[in-house]
């Protein structure tokens, strides 16, 4: 899976979930998720199950820390990079 | 002992140091920290390392009187820092008072420990216990060498100003000041100095948690609000009902508030940082409406992110639609059983599953982001049936709201029946029997190797072992329900169910040797201590069952430097015996 469907996947998923749809479109790659409060703890497990079960990628418990989950970019690199680890690519 | 060098000691007039539940909990091969056994019902572990939240009244009320108190947190310090040199860290706190909680009792093990060892760091300091359980158990505690003053009753800011007021300018006479028991037992002031009418209003004041960086969106921040003290139930288990306060504090009126003014101002001290912080609102079952709905006004002003609101009766349509205005705002109801009868006996019984269910689409339209159901194991007349007939009735609810809009929990009563509480001192009436009934009891029962029987009572209709195997039994099958259900992601309740399992073959093992040999033999010990390092690694709940990093809760420690901390860590890859001291 392409970093770019990676990442509009787990954009989506948030928007879909955790936002109401987000109707006016305020969610960008870099807004600030662990600061608006839309990864609390509960949407974070919603989140890694979704990762784990839709796209195939399990991210340890170690991984799940504020850097990682700052915003949909990092998360999409973590899941990016955990593919990788996977699938033995460089 | 005097650190020659390093970091500075940190000095105060009164340090509040919450220790583990079991001192020392590190590398312990002889007593399992069995998943459950915490009843995992709040996201702390085995340690028990949150503190009372009435240690904030204690500091800013002694703050107010010019005298500096610091809450030190050793259980969480410990956790996070496995290497921790605890007598080395105590040499570097100076107070000429050392105030300790056994909180419920679970403490009642690793606070006097640690108050032992502050006894041997600093000989001439004096060590005070304090709160429910500590006044209950005040002259056993006082007979303690370790405890040098219990300070009685749940009115204990000016008692605890006066004490360290005069600790600290050197005096040793305490015969004034009322509600003190010391001298091993000899000595009392009389329990004379009772709930006033503000005698709690003190803000909490929550400032210093504002700037810390969320290291992991698991332990995104969440503050608790105590609006009151004492309680306007009296639910039989509980040693802060109103027969609990009646008869351990000798009180009529046995719930004070505090006032609105000073709730709303303590909700400001978040500032901004309101805006990603949750709250856990305790206690507002005993609230009016009217206190309750200028409450929900002042989380709304203050912006705070969402709220818990723990209900003992199904909310009134007005409250819950303000509280969907206000915020995110979840509902925590606790009718303990589906079953009518023992929901009754157990203090609830106000409403009926079929008016539960009535209530609950209304509270969601009403603006409610989600209500959560506790079920209790361990009250009269529940058997084992009875338990798992709750778990099937969870498995309606689930199926009938599609999980998290009502999200049904059980959870064991544990370690304790409180001391104090209805059941206790009137065990037979209730169907109960109390095996553990003095302080040194408990402090025994903590480090049993067994869990069930570190517990103090049993029922009726469920032994102690029947108490620990339906425990196990409801919350796989529950964990079961949710993974088939989709409410928790499958490999969340495929790992809950492997620690169950894994739990539960590990405490038959140790239960065989123990039977037949008396001992645990060397290699089960180390069976044990891996188990333990991994379960105390991380914390974890039901609602969030994900193993969640240290740090980050408002409880842990925010008071010991890294400096100090540094200092005080064993280096790597020290032996035994070759710990540096101060």
């Amino acid at each position: 899976m392409s970093d770019e469907l990676v990442t509009a996947r787990i954009r989506d998923y948030i928007r879909a979930n955790f936002l109401d749809g987000d109707p006016d479109g305020e969610l960008q790659d870099t807004s600030p998720l662990l600061e608006w409060g839309v990864l609390n703890s509960l949407n974070t497990v919603r989140l890694v199950g979704y990762i784990r079960e839709e796209l195939g990628v399990k991210v340890p418990p170690v991984a799940v820390n504020g850097a990682n989950f700052r915003d949909v970019r990092s998360i999409a690199a973590l899941v990016s990079a955990q593919q990788s680890v996977k699938g033995g690519a460089p | 002992m005097t650190p020659v060098s390093g970091p500075p000691v940190l000095t105060a007039d009164m340090f509040l140091l919450h220790a583990p539940s079991v001192y020392d909990f590190r590398e312990r091969d002889d007593m399992l920290f069995a998943y459950l056994s915490d009843s995992d019902s709040v996201n702390v572990t085995g340690v028990y390392e949150m503190y009372p939240i009435g240690w904030f009244s204690l500091r800013q009320h002694l703050a107010e009187h010019g005298l500096d108190v610091k809450i030190v947190n050793v259980a969480s310090l410990m956790l996070q820092y496995p290497d921790l040199d605890v007598r080395r860290l105590l040499g570097y706190l100076r107070a000429p008072v050392y105030g300790f909680d056994i909180h419920w009792m679970a403490h009642c093990h690793g606070a006097v420990e640690l108050a032992a060892e502050v006894k041997s760091v600093h000989p001439g300091a004096l060590t005070v216990f304090g709160g429910i359980s500590a006044t209950y158990y005040a002259e056993e505690l006082a007979r303690h060498p370790a405890a040098d003053v219990v300070v009685q009753g749940y009115d204990t800011l000016e008692p605890v100003r006066a004490l360290v007021d005069t600790v600290r300018r050197g005096g040793r006479d305490l015969a004034a000041i009322p509600n003190l028991v010391y001298d091993a037992g000899e000595r009392r002031t009389g329990f004379t100095h009772k709930p006033a009418e503000n005698y709690n209003n003190a803000v909490n004041d929550w400032s210093y948690y504002q700037g810390t960086p969320a290291d992991s969106p698991l332990t995104s921040k969440l503050i608790m609000t105590l609006p009151n003290t004492g309680c306007a139930h009296d639910c039989g288990w509980c040693g802060g009902s109103k027969f609990a306060y009646r008869n351990i504090m000798g009180v009529r009126r046995t719930l004070i508030t505090k006032d609105d003014d000073l709730v709303v101002r303590e909700l400001a001290t978040m500032g901004e940082a309101a805006k990603h912080t949750s709250i856990y609102a305790l206690q507002c079952y005993s609230e009016n409406k009217r206190r309750m709905h200028r409450y929900l006004d002042a989380v709304k002003d203050a912006g705070y992110k969402s709220v818990s609101f723990e209900q003992f009766v199904l909310t009134p349509e007005d409250t819950l639609k303000k509280m969907g205005e206000s915020t995110e705002s979840y509902i925590m109801l606790s009718p303990e059983s589906h079953d009518p009868r023992i929901s009754k006996a157990a203090g609830r019984g106000t409403y009926t599953m079929e008016q539960m269910e009535a209530w609950i689409p209304r509270a969601l339209d009403a603006g409610i982001k989600g209500v959560m159901i506790w079920f209790f194991i361990g009250m009269p007349y529940q058997d084992r049936q009875s338990v798992m007939d709750t778990v099937a009735y969870s498995e309606h609810l689930i199926r009938k709201f599609k999980g998290w809009a009502a999200l049904p929990l059980v959870c064991p009563m544990v370690p304790f029946l409180d001391p104090g509480s209805r059941f206790f001192e009137e065990p037979d009436r209730h169907g109960y029997r109390i095996f553990h009934r003095t302080l040194a009891d408990h402090r025994r029962a903590m480090v049993e190797p067994l869990w069930h029987r570190r517990l103090n009572y049993e029922t009726e209709w469920l032994s102690r072992r029947d108490l620990q195997d339906v425990s196990y039994d409801a919350v796989a099958r529950l964990v079961e329900v949710k993974g088939e259900y989709g409410v928790l992601p499958a490999f969340f309740a495929e790992t809950i169910l492997r620690a169950i399992a894994e739990t539960r073959a590990l405490l038959g093992e140790m239960e065989r040797a123990l039977e037949l040999d008396g001992r645990l033999p060397a290699e089960l010990r180390d069976t044990i201590r891996a188990y333990n390092r991994k379960v105390l690694a991380y914390s974890s709940d039901q609602i969030v069952p994900a193993e969640r990093p240290f740090g980050g809760r408002w409880f842990d420690d925010f008071t010991v430097p890294p400096e100090l901390l540094a200092a005080v860590r064993e280096p790597v890859g020290a032996a035994p015996g070759e710990r540096r001291s101060p």
